[in-house]
């Protein structure tokens, strides 16, 4: 357990380290994080320019919904889908099954590690935003926002785990990762706030994953929600989509059998 | 035989292996067709049944995205290597480009085709043809001319664009970084600029990401002049692809200078 | 001449890395850069239908000096001619007569049959069919080609993809090929097979070929003539046996010695007034060959107390003088004795 735990730290520092290292690529970006924010701000500011509620959200509320979930788009998208089903392809795969820490961990260690690094500085460049544009995140309880987004990345890991198996099919990788990505964002509530869809679709993707990807995390940050149950349904999908990256890694090394890599 | 004939003989067989790999054909359909219906449906909510935008109705803003769809098809089809530059860069198979006759812009076209184009300019076409829905455009065949004509300008000021964004990599070895920054810039083309404030509406213009789609719904939907704007539009075009052309110029003479 | 080089050099800029906050806002208006020669006033000449290998360490500047005849680089001074062609400036008409094999690097479309690459590459060369046929001929018959002319490049092994790379540098019957090491990785029956066609379309189509390569094989078996790159200057150019001679004859005497008297002969043999260089390989003593300071008589003589089974010249391989010359100690006999094995 202890030396699990180590190699994971070791694995997670060396990609964090990885990614901010790259100076010029990680300014490039956090400007065009703000202007993307910056120009947001507008867009959502001329939607409420005739009324001042749409979908029973303040122009204030929806804003910061739209950017909080945006700026945790940015930051918990780690690219493990494409990371595993490159590794698949090349049979490098077969080299990772070799070490002493089992395939997904090592994996979730990796985009953790990439996740911090991407924190570490879109986080700034968004307290800059919201300095800029005059809102505040209050939580009601910055415990449960925690937990809510620990849990979000521990879905979206497991889904860009599970998706990584494309690699045994395809040799193109664009279609299902950027599929991957847009109904997450749209279903998860990364784009809009989900009160913007009709009731029965709200519904439906509060009892199922989808809310749960950006919605609810978004909600205990800005205060929307001070309520326990979203994070146990959260809790529920989180302990399912693991046992399904479970199954995924199972199916890696049975088809690695099958195939000789 | 030419260029032309080499193209002929590249997209046959090109076309031919892909639809090979169903698994593959498959999920880049899916592809298209769910970033495309993500965005529609975005704006579709996002404004409501009765919702305009500074006087742009939901219709006007669905037309617009399903613009933007429309013009990405050739890019999508006969430019998708573009993506592969940065590895080739790396990996040292770009030498290629010297060593073949054609300019190196057409050599790329030469490497790859995907039919997911067609996907990609139906699904765009509809996007048009749904935003436009219960107005009288939809049957008024000179709108259509119009637009029609607009299309390769459009889509060749979004090519080079995207081009130039990916083609940083010939300085930066990265591109992913410039990439993501210009997608945003690009996304945000596809609204009515006049949401933003001016400093961003002249960058929008000087860039020129108003000739992706802005410029052209002005003279389509409302009374800015259709032919002075085509002819705007035309100019824009030549001048992206002549600064694509220095681009690689100077980034194929970098690049070597890097030692390869 | 068909290959003319006068005065090569290329210069490669790298920005200086500012070690303070001062020099890094100076650098900012002024940029610095360290300067550094990868090759440097090389001039050479080749005639229509040489065979000529181009050889040096790694680094010594031999793919930038193929870089710049192909067009691919800009020379920083001095000029290139082939064919009568500026590489750089004519690019497009110029690549059209010449062919390019660079060994790690793919000509082909990695998701098409063989086939259809080929088609293309026809195509965008503008090889009439005749030309088309009788070029892949070769390859097909001679080289086996046939047995996966219908299968993606991806799935081809290492061997199979530098044949076609090969074939594809010649299918527009180029009059020069620059192979930069065409056999690099490939087992020995294909490297064999990969020379005799090489070969063959340097002799018997008139193809002027210039190849870098690492295996002193390739060299000795293809080609007559050698230019020699080191550290970006141009240390030798002149036929193998020049080169040979150049780099010092290299010969040896190699006697077998009974195991037991090994150690004792090789004192005595160091010991002889001549001074010659001797080293000892297994059961045979090895002393450097010099036929007025040593005849063969007093070497019997010297070798006498001891039990000899056997003794024969030897030449040095020409592996071992290149490697000699590359690290600067020329096996000459005259200066044989600075060597100490």
């Amino acid at each position: 357990m202890k030396h699990r735990l180590k190699a994971c730290t070791a694995l997670a520092w060396g990609n964090a380290r990885i990614v901010a290292t790259d100076k010029r690529g990680r300014a490039i970006l956090t400007l065009g994080y703000l202007l993307g924010m910056w120009l947001l701000y507008y867009l959502w500011q001329a939607l409420y320019a005739g009324n001042d509620r749409h979908a029973g959200m303040s122009f204030a509320t929806a804003l910061l919904h739209v950017v909080t979930a945006q700026t945790l788009f940015a930051i918990l998208q780690a690219f493990g889908d494409w990371r595993l089903a490159r590794e698949i392809r090349s049979g490098e795969v077969a080299t990772a099954l070799t070490q002493p820490v089992s395939l997904p961990l090592r994996h979730a260690a990796l985009s953790l590690g990439r996740v911090l690094a991407q924190a570490a500085y879109f986080l700034p460049a968004f307290g800059v935003f919201l300095l800029w544009a005059g809102l505040r995140l209050t939580p009601s309880s910055w415990l449960l926002a925690i937990a809510s987004i620990m849990l979000s990345f521990v879905l979206l890991f497991c889904i860009d785990f599970v998706v990584g198996l494309a690699g045994f099919i395809a040799t193109d990788l664009w279609g299902i990762t950027a599929s991957k990505d847009v109904v997450v964002q749209f279903l998860g509530g990364a784009l809009i706030p989900l009160a913007f869809l009709p009731a029965g679709v709200q519904a439906a993707l509060y009892w199922l994953p989808f809310a749960h990807f950006f919605n609810t995390p978004v909600a205990y940050l800005t205060g929307q929600s001070s309520d326990i149950t979203p994070l146990l349904i959260q809790a529920v999908w989180a302990v399912l989509f693991v046992l399904a990256a479970h199954m995924a890694s199972r199916i890696i090394q049975r088809k690695l059998v099958i195939f000789g890599a | 035989m030419t260029f032309a004939t080499a193209y002929l003989r590249m997209a046959r067989a090109d076309a031919a292996a892909k639809m090979e790999n169903r698994a593959d054909f498959g999920l880049i359909m899916l592809g298209v067709i769910a970033t495309s219906l993500a965005s529609m449906l975005t704006v579709y909510f996002m404004l409501g049944a009765s919702g305009t935008v500074m006087g742009w109705s939901r219709g006007e803003i669905i037309f617009m995205q399903g613009f933007v769809f429309t013009i990405f098809a050739p890019q999508s089809s006969c430019f998708n290597a573009m993506y592969w530059v940065e590895v080739w860069l790396k990996n040292g198979n770009f030498t290629r480009f010297y060593t073949r006759p054609g300019h190196p812009l057409l050599l790329l076209m030469l490497e790859k085709f995907h039919p997911q184009g067609f996907i990609c300019l139906f699904t765009g076409l509809a996007y048009c043809v749904f935003g436009l829905w219960n107005t009288p455009y939809l049957t008024d065949w000179l709108f259509w001319l119009k637009f029609a004509i607009m299309l390769p300008f459009a889509a060749i000021v979004l090519l080079s664009i995207n081009m130039m964004a990916v083609s940083s990599c010939f300085w930066f070895g990265e591109s992913f970084a410039m990439q993501v920054t210009v997608g945003k810039l690009t996304d945000m083309s596809r609204y009515p600029l006049e949401l933003f404030p001016k400093i961003a509406r002249y960058a929008f213009m000087a860039l020129p990401l108003a000739g992706i789609v802005w410029w052209p719904s002005l003279a389509l939907l409302r009374d800015a002049n259709v032919w002075s704007t085509i002819a705007l539009m035309g100019l824009i075009a030549a001048g992206s692809l002549y600064a694509l052309h220095w681009q690689w110029k100077l980034g194929m003479r970098h690049w070597a200078g890097a030692g390869g | 001449m068909l290959i003319q080089a006068e005065n090569l050099s290329r210069i490669y800029k790298t920005p200086r890395a500012a070690s303070n906050w001062q020099e890094r806002f100076t650098q900012l208006l002024q940029p610095q850069y360290d300067e550094n020669k990868s090759v440097s006033e090389v001039s050479f000449d080749i005639a229509r239908g040489e065979c000529v290998a181009l050889v040096g360490p790694n680094g010594a500047g031999k793919s930038t000096t193929i870089k710049m005849l192909t067009g691919i680089l800009a020379p920083s001074s001095g000029r290139v001619s082939v064919a009568g062609f500026d590489p750089m400036r004519q690019r497009q008409d110029y690549v059209k007569r010449i062919g390019v094999v660079f060994g790690q690097r793919s000509q082909l479309w990695q998701d098409l049959p063989v086939r259809d690459s080929f088609a293309i590459l026809q195509a965008l060369f503008d090889v009439p069919d005749a030309v088309y046929q009788q070029q892949l001929k070769l390859f097909r018959a001679d080289g086996g080609m046939d047995e996966f002319w219908d299968r993606p490049a991806r799935t081809l092994s290492l061997g199979q993809r530098m044949l076609c790379e090969i074939a594809a540098a010649f299918l527009h019957a180029p009059e020069v090929v620059f192979l930069d090491e065409p056999t690099i990785g490939l087992d020995l029956e294909m490297k064999s097979r990969m020379r005799t066609l090489i070969r063959k379309l340097n002799q018997e189509a008139g193809t002027t070929v210039l190849i870098t390569s690492h295996d002193v094989g390739d060299i000795e078996r293809l080609t007559r003539r050698l230019l020699l790159i080191d550290h970006g200057t141009l240390r030798f150019d002149g036929s193998l046996s020049d080169f040979r001679a150049h780099a010092g004859d290299g010969r040896w005497w190699a006697a077998r010695v009974d195991a037991s008297q090994i150690a004792a002969a090789n004192e005595v043999l160091a010991a002889h007034p001549a001074a010659l260089a001797v080293r000892s390989h297994g059961d045979w003593l090895e002393i450097a060959r010099h036929d007025d300071a040593l005849p063969f008589a007093d070497l019997v003589k010297t070798l006498a107390p001891f039990t000899v089974h056997e003794i024969k010249p030897v030449e040095q391989s020409f592996e071992d003088l290149l490697h000699g010359f590359y690290v600067g100690k020329q096996l000459r006999s005259d200066v044989v004795e600075d060597v100490t094995v």
